[in-house]
């Protein structure tokens, strides 16, 4: 049952936002886009490496603050000189996310039918 | 015992914190996203659907620009018919039309100059600051600049390019285009004025005028050009007139409250 609490603290993260009457930053707006998905990149990599017994807190916490900002800072700096750095993050990012789902979703399987097999 | 191990799960709280953020981010950006579809009234923020809004709005304008100006033209025939009715009514067309003059609500033709405000053809020097560099370019208040020395020296009529200036009119930068009457339009702008030629071209090129006072420190006369012309057309105002604040007083009674 305890696997299912990173979902829920997205699902409580995400009322405690979209219900507060926030004021809403349109000049950032496709920045936090990017920032949202690189965090989902960092989340999906974290319960990939605890899954795969290579968790380390220290690198998934610090990757997480980083690839966020890091993600919409260089989307701006391509902004600001013309090259769409954008797309490139959504690509990386978005490869990734996905390599990551797979990776857990193979994991999860495996240690499931291990443990039928012990029972 | 669960397939993760007990021991190991301690990893999940970490996650789970930062599941948190990312829940917190997500709500953010969809927020974000929702609250400027909603306000646009467009259904997405990509670019090929915006690109093609902003082309039908330009579009939409055009017609409506269109449509005003075929209105004027009907009402104009109706204020001729009205002239042919009686000597009452066509004392009443007379002044319409004297007000429609002034109101710059109908084209005019005369005597006049004819200014042409350019980008100069030299190159700022490469050691040049950013602001000297802008002196290469024509902006919004050598343009206001002109309008107004034309008015002073006698102008009756004047158009920056196709926008007849009237009570209302703006002329102002956005950015790289420059709008005037809120309509965008770049370089080689020419400002047409109907009045005393001769007064007007003087008035402009006077010791310490406009033309001689002109970006003075890099020589750059080439972005102005004056023309004395017998014979110009001004086109009439084509923008919106309404008011939807301002009311004429009836009475001096009114005024004293």
């Amino acid at each position: 049952m305890i696997a299912v609490l990173p979902l829920v603290g997205v699902i409580l993260g995400f009322v405690a936002v979209y219900f507060l009457n926030l004021p809403v930053p349109f000049g950032i707006a496709s920045y936090l886009s990017l920032a949202a998905l690189a965090g989902l990149d960092s989340v999906s990599g974290g319960i990939r490496a605890g899954l795969e017994d290579k968790f380390e807190a220290d690198i998934f916490l610090s990757g997480f603050m980083v690839n966020t900002l890091l993600a919409g800072l260089l989307a701006y700096l391509g902004d600001q000189i013309g090259v769409d750095l954008f797309l490139a993050a959504v690509v990386a990012l978005g490869g990734r996310v996905f390599l990551n789902l797979s990776i857990i979703r193979r994991q999860w399987l495996t240690k499931i039918a291990l443990a039928k097999r012990e029972a | 015992m669960s397939p993760l191990g007990l021991k190991k799960s301690s990893w999940i709280w970490h996650v789970t914190l930062l599941s948190f953020v990312l829940g917190m981010l997500l709500a953010a950006a969809l927020k974000t996203q929702q609250t400027i579809r909603f306000k646009s009234g467009i259904p997405t923020t990509r670019l090929p659907v915006l690109a093609k809004a902003w082309a039908d709005e330009k579009e939409r304008t055009e017609t409506l620009r269109k449509e005003i100006t075929d209105l004027r033209a009907k009402l104009t025939q109706y204020e001729n018919a009205l002239g042919q009715g009686g000597s009452q009514s066509g004392l009443l067309r007379n002044q319409l039309q004297e007000y429609a003059l002034q109101a710059g609500l109908v084209a005019v033709r005369g005597p006049g100059v004819q200014v042409v405000l350019q980008d100069s053809k030299k190159r700022p020097p490469p050691d040049a600051s950013p602001e000297l560099g802008d002196d290469y370019n024509i902006h919004d208040y050598d343009i206001r600049d002109f309008v107004s020395e034309l008015f002073v020296s006698g102008a009756e009529a004047i158009a920056v390019n196709d926008q007849r200036m009237i009570a209302t009119s703006s002329i102002r930068c956005v950015g790289s285009p420059i709008q005037v009457n809120g309509v965008p339009m770049s370089p080689p702008f020419v400002i047409t004025a109907i009045g005393p030629a001769d007064d007007m071209e003087s008035a402009l090129k006077m010791r310490g005028g406009v033309i001689d006072q002109f970006r003075i420190l890099e020589d750059l006369t080439d972005m102005v050009k004056v023309y004395n012309r017998k014979d110009l057309l001004v086109p009439a105002y084509s923008g919106s007139t309404r008011h939807d604040y301002a009311t004429p007083v009836e009475s001096k009674e009114e005024l004293k409250k």
